[in-house]
């Protein structure tokens, strides 16, 4: 225990220990050592460490490295997130984007209903949720999870008259993602194929195996936790030292002027004698001036 | 009553002292064990208000000496307990 309080007594400021560190060696060879001891003196060079100037750069950085550490962890404990999509277009020999965009919503409508996500979440073959159904009942799941990470997102196809549209999902699991993506995109090609209407689907592109995760994004996690860790370690440092802004400034002085100074402050223009001093001092500082 | 620099002031009113004597001094007559850390801090801040001085040693333990400003101030905190003390014994007595 000796080896190790002697080691934190490294943590003080060089100039602490230029003062007191042979007289702190000696103290710890003599004294009774406990564990608890350790915390202490830890304690002990902190505070030392933040009443000195020439170590306030020092503790933002480290509180920067903390927050970065911190804010690191955070983001390791995050799952990463990959997301799927595949692009596909309704279009009509003749017909108007307002019919396409009408049929897609019908179609999206059937395919993303509740019933439609519960089939997909009991699916066995998909394996979705697993964590969550032990604890929810799969309407819930359906309706509240799963339904908040599938998308289908209409965009813009260069001057043609059909609709061009996105199914997306967002899975921790690449190859979940990637067959949910499959099994709607085929669920919209039997839908039309259905009740075609004389309405065509096409596939653009097929959903691929995502090969990375699109968050969390853990270097920017990183950076602004350093970014806000030196930033509250400053701002710590400054309040502690604030709360100590006051110097300490001993007198002495005769006693007939110090039942003087009493006797104004018992006149209760004045807190205390510092107040009354500080008074004194500032009314000659106006003088000056 | 547990503030390290006024049982650090009152342990250094009886007589010169270093660091461990202090500190036993202080668990006797206090109960009160202070960690080195704890100790030294108040020895520092002590020194800087210039309530205790160190003296010149033989070997590596410093003795300090209570300054004249410390005796006034421990004075002072004593003077100001005791009203406290006094106050709070009178409230306690049965009505």
């Amino acid at each position: 225990m000796k080896r190790w309080i002697r080691w934190a007594a490294w943590l003080y400021p060089a100039e602490w220990r230029m003062r007191y560190g042979a007289e702190f060696d000696v103290f710890l060879d003599d004294a009774p050592l406990r564990w608890y001891d350790l915390a202490d003196v830890i304690r002990g060079a902190a505070i030392m460490q933040m009443t000195s100037w020439m170590t306030y750069w020092k503790m933002a950085l480290l509180a920067g490295i903390a927050g970065a550490l911190l804010a690191g962890g955070i983001a390791l404990a995050i799952p990463d997130q990959y997301v799927c999509t595949s692009a596909l277009i309704v279009e009509k020999p003749g017909g108007t984007q307002r019919q396409a965009q009408r049929a897609l919503y019908a179609a999206a409508q059937k395919i993303l209903s509740r019933d439609g996500l519960i089939e997909m979440v009991r699916d066995p073959n998909l394996g979705l949720y697993r964590k969550e159904l032990q604890h929810l009942p799969i309407e819930n799941v359906a309706q509240d999870i799963f339904r908040k990470h599938v998308y289908v997102v209409p965009y813009p196809s260069s001057g043609d008259p059909g609709q061009a549209f996105r199914v997306v999902f967002v899975c921790p699991d690449r190859y979940k993602a990637q067959a949910v993506v499959a099994r709607i995109t085929e669920a919209f090609q039997r839908e039309f194929a259905r009740t075609s209407d004389g309405q065509t689907l096409s596939v653009l592109e097929g959903p691929i195996l995502p090969d990375r995760p699109t968050a969390p994004v853990r270097p920017v996690y990183a950076t602004f936790g350093a970014i806000g860790g030196c930033l509250l370690g400053l701002l710590s440092l400054a309040i502690f030292r604030r709360t100590r802004a006051y110097a300490v400034v001993t007198m002495s002085i005769p006693k007939d002027i110090k039942q003087f100074v009493d006797s104004q402050v018992a006149g209760g223009q004045y807190r205390n004698v510092s107040d009354y001093v500080r008074e004194l001092i500032r009314a000659d500082e106006q003088r000056h001036k | 009553m547990t503030d390290p620099s006024f049982l650090v002031l009152a342990s250094l009113a009886e007589g010169d002292k270093h660091g461990y004597a202090m500190m036993e001094d202080i668990e006797r007559f206090a109960g009160v064990r202070l960690g080195p850390g704890t100790l030294y801090g108040a020895i520092t801040r002590l020194e800087e208000r210039g309530w205790i001085r160190g003296l010149d040693a033989d070997d590596r333990r410093r003795p300090y000496r209570i300054t004249g400003a410390g005796r006034e101030y421990l004075e002072e905190q004593v003077a100001s307990l005791g009203r406290v003390v006094k106050t709070a014994r009178e409230r306690l007595k049965p009505a």
